[in-house]
């Protein structure tokens, strides 16, 4: 077993994906079948407004859309490196939910790999690793295998 | 939509002061205001001012605290916040005051003395939507790299084109006394400043700044009553997002989806035409726009979001100097925020003021020949975006 195996894991947000699954978690209305991530409470679609909702998991891929690399280090609450590494932020459709979300690129893929429309896959990643060596995980984004 | 006049204009100079307090700024805009309207404080019957974030509960209630500083005298006054549009809302509120015939003359105002660096969210907890993306990295200037990466791999615009945007709004902020920043840059200081995210360099963005903007409004009846010939405000758009919102908007970390229906016009040109269509006018009677340079990429998407040419025509307007002084339809004749920074609960005022000196003819240097017309932009968070035309 790897080293890295043994550290306790835990989601940086509670409720928006399932770690172990590696799935992202969103809902879907059962009125006009928009899908939401985050999960909502009653459908935001203002010529639905259906109020009964599935739980769903999303599509593990999609296609690039833009992507960026952050030169400079963010403010708290984001937790850096010292010294600061730059990273790269992805936006990926989802072509069945029709919908964009925002994400880290993968740990070791080079941004010089991206081309806008290429498919991206999700992972489940640390974010940071505390002072313990508890490992923070958020979904991020890799090409497709 | 019934017209008002932009009775007084006035602006503090911006900057970066931090033993300063907003409301200093705030009082030598409105100061500046009133005595270019020749009314005094105790004409004003309402005042609509502008919240600025950064100064805790004092910030929340401006209108309030300049009161204290002028003096009080019993008017109503009311402080709202929209983002980076919170300027238009106060001048959209004050427009409602009068056009109501609830009062005659009313001041708007924004001041804000902001911190350096990256905004920051006010909270640490991952529930907070504005604090995870933070967490995640994604700071403001990501959602700006990412429309720019995306307008260069869609329309082939290059690095430097956006140079040539800092590099023409510069020339237009030196002619500026009211700007922080007064030095003509080249395209290689540009292009050798460092990356903050890719493919936006620092020089490529707009810093944040302290500065204040007012204007005192009246009915039309007033002006008239009192011999004036003000320029007017043809209108104020105040649209919000329209749902399904396809493009990443601060502070999100998804857009809506579209399964139930494609978007119709985007947010960003919805709100310009919205304007166009209350004051009766189109982009071809525009003379100037002040419009949100919040980058030098996204100057660019505004020539096509306000119509002022078609989708991927915005590198050859700006190439072929129809957008700088002395072309067709020059933008950010004030600097814009290039030359100016961002001061939150000021800006859409100012780029108002811009615009009445432009139709007034006491631009100076900075004058647009034969100016009828101006229209402005201003997008923020939580959609909330602006737009506001003036005319002669």
């Amino acid at each position: 077993m790897t080293q890295n195996a043994e550290k306790k894991r835990v989601p940086v947000v509670k409720g928006w994906f399932d770690m172990d699954a590696g799935l992202l978690v969103g809902n879907r209305c059962k009125t006009c079948g928009d899908v939401f991530f985050p999960r909502v409470i009653s459908c935001r679609n203002p010529n639905c407004r259906g109020r009964e909702l599935d739980e769903i998991t999303l599509s593990t891929k999609g296609k690039l859309w833009s992507f960026t690399t952050n030169c400079y280090k963010p403010p708290a609450p984001y937790v850096s490196p010292e010294p600061f590494v730059p990273y790269t932020i992805v936006v990926v459709n989802l072509d069945k939910e029709k919908l964009g979300i925002v994400g880290q690129l993968a740990k070791g893929v080079v941004p010089e790999k991206l081309k806008e429309g290429m498919e991206m896959e999700l992972i489940m990643e640390a974010l940071y690793e505390d002072k313990d060596g508890t490992e923070h995980i958020i979904w991020k984004w890799k090409p497709a295998a | 939509m019934k017209e008002v006049a932009v009775l007084g204009i006035g602006m503090s100079q911006w900057g970066k002061w931090p033993e300063k307090k907003y409301v200093e700024l705030a009082k030598v805009a409105v100061e500046g205001a009133l005595k270019d309207a020749n009314l005094a404080w105790k004409d004003i019957q309402f005042i609509s001012a502008g919240e600025t974030s950064f100064s805790g509960l004092l910030g929340m209630l401006p209108g309030g605290v300049l009161s204290g500083e002028m003096g009080w005298q019993g008017i109503p006054v009311v402080n709202s916040f929209n983002a980076c549009a919170t300027g238009a809302y106060a001048m959209d509120i004050a427009r409602a005051r009068i056009l109501s015939g609830m009062n005659d003359v009313v001041l708007c105002f924004g001041g804000e003395t902001a911190p350096k660096g990256f905004f920051a969210p006010t909270s640490s907890d991952p529930q907070d939507l504005d604090a995870l993306r933070f967490m995640i990295g994604v700071t403001n200037p990501t959602y700006f790299a990412l429309y720019a990466m995306r307008r260069m791999q869609k329309y082939g615009t290059t690095e430097l084109d956006m140079a040539k945007v800092k590099v023409k709004n510069s020339k237009h902020g030196v002619l500026n006394p009211n700007a922080r920043f007064k030095k003509v840059f080249t395209v290689e200081e540009i292009q050798a400043s460092p990356m903050v995210a890719s493919p936006l360099r620092l020089m490529n963005l707009c810093t944040t700044s302290d500065g204040a903007a007012a204007v005192v409004l009246s009915s039309m009846e007033y002006a008239r009553k009192h011999n004036l010939n003000p320029v007017k405000i043809a209108a104020i758009s105040t649209a919000s997002a329209v749902y399904p919102d396809a493009i990443i908007n601060v502070p999100q970390l998804s857009t809506d989806s579209t399964i139930s229906g494609e978007p119709g016009m985007s947010f960003q040109r919805n709100v310009a035409y919205k304007a166009y269509e209350e004051a009766g006018l189109g982009p071809e009677n525009m003379s100037c726009a002040e419009v949100y340079d919040l980058s030098s990429a996204y100057e660019l998407d505004w020539y096509e979001n306000i119509g002022l040419c078609k989708p991927g025509e915005a590198e050859r307007l700006l190439n072929d100097g129809d957008t700088s002084l002395g072309g067709k339809i020059p933008v950010n004749t004030s600097g814009g925020l290039g030359a100016f920074g961002e001061s939150v609960p000021a800006q859409a005022i100012a780029q108002v003021c811009e615009l009445v000196m432009q139709l007034r003819g006491a631009a100076g240097a900075r004058q647009v020949q034969g100016a009828k017309a101006g229209i402005t932009i201003n997008f923020g968070l939580m959609g909330n975006a602006s737009s506001v035309i003036v005319k002669k």
